[in-house]
């Protein structure tokens, strides 16, 4: 693609050229020229945070525009958008548009078109940092963690949010390769202060609300210890025949807070596959959908077990007519009353990245989560 | 089996919504009213779609209007929100027909709130919140007493289950009545489970005022007598009595806003450090700054309070009447639409440091806020001329509109002068942060559904804010004098501004 081609791509509203390798110089005189502007205004500079977005490929950046223009309207803060591209093997062409705030400067997007190896990267990007305020790094595409450049920008941002599960996979290790590095970063102790999630984990926010949701009445909480049996089911592209990892993801969270211990490690059943926590069946289903919007999204968790002699079932999942639409059901003791229908509002890109600017340290359920997985898959050995 | 603590769900750990209500009906008595079809549904309404409230949720309606549950739901279905989510809420909003001075009414509260219970799993948890005259919240109580809804039904698990009242404002309408009242209830119910509601402590930019003051150490040691002049806090509004003449008129400015919301924020902005934000330690410390207000005698008054009354004038350049041309304001009232008071916190951290206070009707503009204004810096090192006196620091925290902080200081412009130019340094929380403020009502309702009362007045704390406001009162009842006046969409009574001029200071502009 060309640069005028990343621009459009990066940017919805004004944007002007600006020379990559005289960043901060550009916008020193940025604020000078708006302060001789609104010479009876105190201008001061509105920013909360500081926001890296590398695109390992010009494909990754479809749709970014969009969601830059409106988070940065949402969060005053400087944000540096990166195109890495294979094909261009021209000089690093740079764009630059600003938002403002009635008289508050509010926020700089910098795009950059950039030649594929990213090792200039971290020194341009490194002047450009508001001290103080966090850096938000999100990788989009396949993150290049043998890089030195790459291990450069993660030392200094304070959280790296990545995306494992940009597709499926035909086998559990397809599925898994790419956070084995991830994992790798994480126990890095020179990395004890970043934060990191992955985008799948992350998406999964408003099903874990869901399923907690389930067990809020104190006679429903008192059936968890008694859950023998749970059935998870997402979806996946046609053709993919292990799971994918969002439904992965949410089985090892529910391993941590109530003290799962996985006693066998994933394996193939009959139309699925099965892992065992505490000596009891946990089920993995795949739903084929074409669309690829569908992809990694759950469909059903349902969890059945016996209290006092009494079988009982809980489940939250999809409408099957309409997918926005969740159902929560229930039968058994203290689960009869379940049976309501709520909307399902999909964490979008914009939400999803503003929730990853306001998260400020470490996700320990996220890591804890991710262990299980490891663990569930057979690879935590490997790795440690 | 795993073994894990089930004290809380263990599977709200780390979600936005770990603070979620347990399942409980909330009964609205005086439902017909507009405060619940404006605030009260759609707030929990609001709550179920952040999550925060769950599904078996109910609300049982009672007024003496006559409604079916789907009409009653047609009245209060909010503006706002998913379709799917309204369907699924709403079957759990119930309407009763029913006059809540006859014991009839609470024979059948019962039964319906034992087959809510069964019919929607809400396990004996319930809310009361009595949207009705303060005269009446003895009388139910004492019925729902009676058939013995102050606790949770045999049924229900007594250390999971509960019972709570929330009380509408106003809590009495003078010292007197305030205690009585106090005095009625408590012997109903214990203290603990009574939710006395002000609104202005459910808003976001009011609870920021704790974490501002308590979570950074730069602005603690300057908040004392040593550093800190005088401080403003200002409730403006720029509307008339509109629709509530009939209530303002027998209220005034004082009661209506000064005895509850512009001390509470005093208490606020006064308070000691609590010990813990997560018990009763932020009431207790309101407390002691209630009890250190310095009480006016009789003919003290009239030097430290001003009270007045809007006359015709304009408002964004239209024409508005006189509060006694009003409709349903009696023509010869003495009812203040303006207050300005100074007050006096007597202790260590605030002797000799005034709280002025000031709110009114048809001002300049609608403005909350409170001014921290500073003492000047002790030398004059960049004064243009001997004699000059440079503005002191100014640290205003908005409560609305323009929600935010801002900083005043000197900065030297540019130059080979010595020349000072003061710079307004500002925050602005809308701007701040993408997620817009919950509305306080939702705020509140969730903090009594999860038993967080912090936000909620304590009985001892509205008597001493009566107590300091009553001598006000009485003064005013005595006083013949005709009742000042300000013109309408002005800065308010010239009195106020010379009354401040006299001691050297001047009210910021609206």
């Amino acid at each position: 693609v060309t640069s005028e081609e990343v621009r459009n791509l990066l940017f919805v509203r004004e944007s002007v050229e600006l020379d990559p390798y005289r960043i901060p110089a550009t916008l020193s005189k940025l604020f000078k020229d708006f302060q001789q502007e609104h010479p009876d205004e105190h201008a001061v500079r509105l920013c909360c945070h500081n926001l890296l977005i590398v695109c390992s490929t010009p494909l990754e950046a479809r749709g970014l525009g969009a969601d830059l223009d409106e988070l940065l309207q949402q969060y005053p803060g400087r944000a540096v958008a990166v195109v890495l591209d294979a094909e261009h093997s021209g000089p690093v062409s740079g764009f630059l548009g600003v938002y403002t705030h009635r008289h508050q400067m509010a926020g700089q997007l910098i795009g950059l078109h950039f030649p594929a190896s990213g090792a200039p990267l971290p020194s341009m990007v490194a002047p450009l940092w508001q001290d103080g305020l966090p850096l938000v790094t999100f990788w989009r595409g396949s993150p290049p963690y043998a890089e030195s450049w790459f291990l450069a920008l993660v030392e200094n941002c304070t959280r790296l949010v990545v995306n494992s599960g940009v597709t499926g996979g035909q086998s559990l290790q397809e599925v898994i390769e790419p956070l084995l590095p991830l994992w790798s970063l994480m126990r890095d102790p020179y990395l004890a202060s970043q934060a990191f999630t992955d985008v799948s984990w992350a998406r999964l926010c408003v099903w874990r609300d869901w399923i907690a949701g389930l067990f809020d009445r104190p006679d429903r909480r008192k059936l968890l210890p008694y859950i023998d049996n749970v059935e998870l089911e997402g979806w996946s592209l046609p053709g993919d025949t292990v799971p994918h990892l969002s439904v992965l993801y949410l089985a090892a969270w529910l391993a941590h807070p109530l003290g799962w211990k996985l006693t066998r490690p994933l394996q193939p059943v009959p139309g699925g596959y099965e892992a065992r926590f505490n000596d009891f069946p946990v089920r993995f289903y795949t739903r084929s959908s074409d669309d690829p919007e569908f992809l990694g999204r759950p469909v059903r968790c349902t969890f059945r077990g016996h209290y006092q002699g009494e079988p009982f079932r809980l489940s939250v999942e999809r409408d099957s007519n309409d997918s926005s639409t969740l159902v929560l059901g229930g039968s058994g003791p203290g689960c009869g009353s379940v049976g309501h229908r709520l909307h399902l509002d999909r964490l979008n890109n914009l939400a999803l990245m503003g929730q990853e600017l306001e998260t400020d340290r470490r996700d320990q359920l996220f890591e804890s989560a991710l262990e299980t997985l490891l663990a569930m898959t057979g690879n935590l050995v490997e790795v440690v | 089996m795993s073994i894990v603590s089930l004290d809380s769900n263990p599977l709200r750990e780390g979600l936005s919504s770990a603070r979620t209500a347990s399942p409980c009906t909330i009964v609205i008595f005086g439902a017909s009213g507009d405060l619940t079809e404006r605030m009260l549904i759609p707030s929990l309404f609001s709550l179920s779609e952040q999550r925060l409230v769950p599904p078996e949720l109910s609300i049982l309606g009672i007024s003496r209007r006559q409604y079916s549950d789907g009409e009653f739901r047609s009245k209060v279905k909010p503006d706002a929100g998913n379709a799917t989510n309204w369907e699924s809420f709403s079957r759990g909003v119930f309407y009763m027909s029913g006059n809540h001075h006859e014991a009839e009414t609470f024979a059948r509260l019962k039964v319906k709130l034992e087959e809510i219970d069964h019919n929607r799993g809400t396990q004996g948890n319930r809310l009361f919140y009595l949207a009705v005259a303060p005269d009446d919240f003895p009388l139910i109580l004492s019925y729902l007493s009676s058939e013995g809804l102050l606790d949770p039904p045999d049924y229900a698990d007594p250390d999971d289950n509960w019972v709570r009242i929330i009380l509408e404002k106003p809590f009495g309408v003078d010292l007197a009545s305030a205690t009585k009242l106090n005095k009625d209830i408590l012997k109903l119910v214990p203290e603990s489970k009574v939710y006395r509601i002000d609104h202005y402590l459910g808003k976001e930019t009011v609870q920021n005022i704790l974490a501002f003051r308590f979570a950074n150490c730069i602005f603690e040691p300057v908040w004392n007598r040593r550093y800190i002049d005088h401080i403003q806090i200002t409730a403006a509004e720029a509307l008339g009595v509109e629709e509530r003449a009939g209530y303002y008129d027998h209220f005034g400015a004082l009661k209506d806003m000064v005895q509850n919301h512009l001390l509470q924020l005093l208490a606020l902005v006064a308070m000691e450090p609590p010990a813990s934000v997560l018990d009763d330690s932020v009431r207790d410390e309101k407390v002691k700054v209630f009890k250190a207000l310095r009480i006016y005698k009789p003919e003290q008054v009239a030097a430290n309070v001003i009270r007045a009354q809007y006359g015709p004038g304009f408002i964004d350049g239209k024409p508005v009447p006189g509060y006694l041309q009003e409709k349903n304001v009696a023509p010869d009232s003495r009812t203040e639409t303006y207050a300005a008071a100074r007050f006096w916190v007597d202790n260590w951290r605030w002797e000799g440091v005034p709280f002025y206070l000031r709110t009114g009707k048809r001002l300049a503009r609608k403005v909350t806020e409170i001014a921290i204004v500073f003492k000047p810096a002790p030398l004059m090192l960049f004064a243009a001329n001997a004699g000059d006196k440079l503005e002191p620091n100014l640290l205003v925290l908005r409560i609305g509109p323009d929600e935010g902080i801002s900083l005043r200081f000197g900065t030297k412009i540019p130059g080979m002068t010595r020349r000072l130019r003061w710079v307004n340094m500002d925050f602005d929380y809308g701007t701040s942060f993408a997620r817009p403020s919950p509305p306080a009502y939702a705020r509140l309702l969730h903090d009594c559904m999860i038993g967080d009362p912090t936000l909620y007045n304590r009985g001892d704390a509205v008597e001493l804010a009566w107590h300091s406001t009553q001598p006000i009162l009485d003064a005013w009842a005595a006083d013949t004098e005709p009742v000042p006046t300000y013109e309408a969409g002005r800065e308010g009574p010239r009195l106020a501004e010379t009354w401040m001029e006299d001691e050297g200071r001047y009210w910021r502009k609206l």
